[in-house]
């Protein structure tokens, strides 16, 4: 849009970010996990990656009056169930697993997630949703991470902003029996303390 | 059936007038069309000619039990309403409590108005619940335009909430402009024209509904332009315009 021409009577384009690039959550969760696997992992970096992924989970939310859109996206996601069962397949849990899951719930008092093969940031967003959907209705969730044979660096950035989330709101996560895998890649990047792991 | 919403969080951009007029065009054609009123001002029904005071509305559908259907009002010909209703404004202050209260209209529509070519939602100028749950409720929304600055800063701002919508509902609604209220003897006018082209290239309909005074007197009557003044250019522009949005014409862009 020329803005400086001599007859132009709109002075201010309004429209004009709509040429720049989308810059979405799940970009900067991409672009954050390059950064650790291109430039390393310090505490600072951690801090401030640990920082953004909070701003992505805690919403959504933070713009005009549409205050509770992170709480109403739940609301649609909880309704698309086959949408929901995609998801849940996507990261590796499945009916049967979800079977598992009620019964361990019903042994813990807990929600329980089950966490299993290859984690990549391929499949990120169903992650993404399952643990926002648990986050929203339960004081504390347990995640199993035993069957994890690969994590990479965009999911345990996920886990730790989940992490961090859960402490804004007072609630608690725990990853139990984590795979040697899994404490492998955490240890790599110094998230040890960060995802509270022995 | 469609789902349509209308929508401009800015108010005055014509958005009751391009609903009551386009709704009712579209029928003209033999299209079955219901259109409900998501705005708590009601002023739908007052335009079609429905003036009963405190009728249950789709607040009734959103919140209790009520079937849709129940509340189905013809009001012409293969065109049927269902007005907003006193409870309306309540949903916009319902907390985060009350479950599902994005998919309250969703599951209100669901498998009820099958049998109808097009849904519109008329919705209110805010960006509160009642948004949200038309844009959980449609895959289409239909934006009037005027083409004045301010419009453009209000579409800006509705931009960034759809695409908010879509980022979080991972779906890309199907959106289109039409331009209503149009001045053709304001050069800001052509401006602001250009610039939409811009930006939303093909995704402006054809027809451009120009400034008339008679689409200011039609409601208070209770009569579409197609009744009130049905040789009017304003009646011919709406008659275009349902063409448009059926056959999908629209103003190519400035790519």
């Amino acid at each position: 849009m020329a803005t400086n021409e001599k007859h132009n009577l709109i002075g201010y384009d309004p429209l004009a970010w709509m040429d720049e690039p989308d810059i979405a959550a799940l970009t900067e969760v991409g672009d954050a996990a390059n950064a650790i696997e291109t430039e390393g992992f310090d505490d600072q970096e951690s801090t401030e990656m640990e920082e953004q992924e909070d701003l992505d989970l805690a919403g959504l939310a933070e713009d005009d009056q549409l205050t509770d859109l992170s709480d109403i996206a739940d609301d649609y996601a909880a309704d698309e169930d086959a949408t929901v069962q995609e998801n849940l397949e996507e990261v590796g849990v499945s009916d049967e697993t979800s079977i598992e899951n009620s019964a361990a719930e019903a042994v813990t008092g807990c929600p329980f997630i089950q966490l299993e093969g290859n984690l990549s940031i391929q499949h990120i967003v169903g992650l993404f949703e399952t643990f926002k959907a648990s986050l929203s209705s339960n004081d504390q969730i347990d995640i199993d991470a035993s069957a994890v044979s690969s994590i990479d660096t965009a999911t345990l950035q996920l886990l730790v902003a989940l992490k961090k989330a859960a402490d804004k709101q007072e609630k608690q996560i725990t990853i139990s029996h984590p795979s040697a895998k899994f404490i492998e890649s955490v240890k790599l990047l110094g998230l040890l303390e960060a995802l509270n792991i022995d | 059936m469609r789902v349509v919403a209308i929508i401009n969080q800015k108010g005055g951009v014509g958005k009751t007038t391009t609903t009551v007029n386009l709704c009712h065009a579209i029928a003209e054609t033999g299209k079955k069309v219901t259109v409900i009123d998501m705005d708590p001002q009601g002023q739908l029904g007052i335009s079609y000619g429905v003036r009963v005071q405190n009728k249950a509305g789709i607040a009734e559908a959103m919140l209790t039990e009520t079937n849709v259907k129940q509340l189905l009002i013809p009001v012409r010909n293969n065109l049927q309403l269902v007005v907003a209703g006193p409870k309306l404004r309540d949903i916009e202050h319902l907390t985060d409590s009350k479950a599902g209260r994005g998919v309250l209209l969703r599951n209100a529509i669901k498998g009820n108005l099958d049998d109808q070519d097009f849904v519109f939602l008329d919705c209110p100028p805010s960006s509160g619940l009642l948004i949200a749950n038309a844009m959980i409720a449609t895959d289409e929304i239909l934006i009037p335009m005027t083409s004045d600055f301010l419009a453009l800063q209000g579409l800006s701002h509705l931009m960034g909430t759809v695409k908010r919508f879509e980022t979080t509902l991972k779906k890309q609604y199907k959106l289109l402009l039409v331009m209503s209220r149009y001045a053709s003897t304001r050069r800001i006018s052509t401006q602001v024209l250009e610039n939409l082209k811009t930006y939303f290239p093909g995704q402006i309909l054809a027809t451009i509904i120009r400034e008339a005074a008679v689409l200011a007197e039609c409601p208070s009557f209770g009569k579409t332009i197609l009744e009130y003044n049905p040789k009017s250019r304003s009646a011919i522009d709406f008659k275009t315009l349902a063409v448009d949005f059926l056959e999908g014409r629209v103003i190519h862009g400035n790519e």
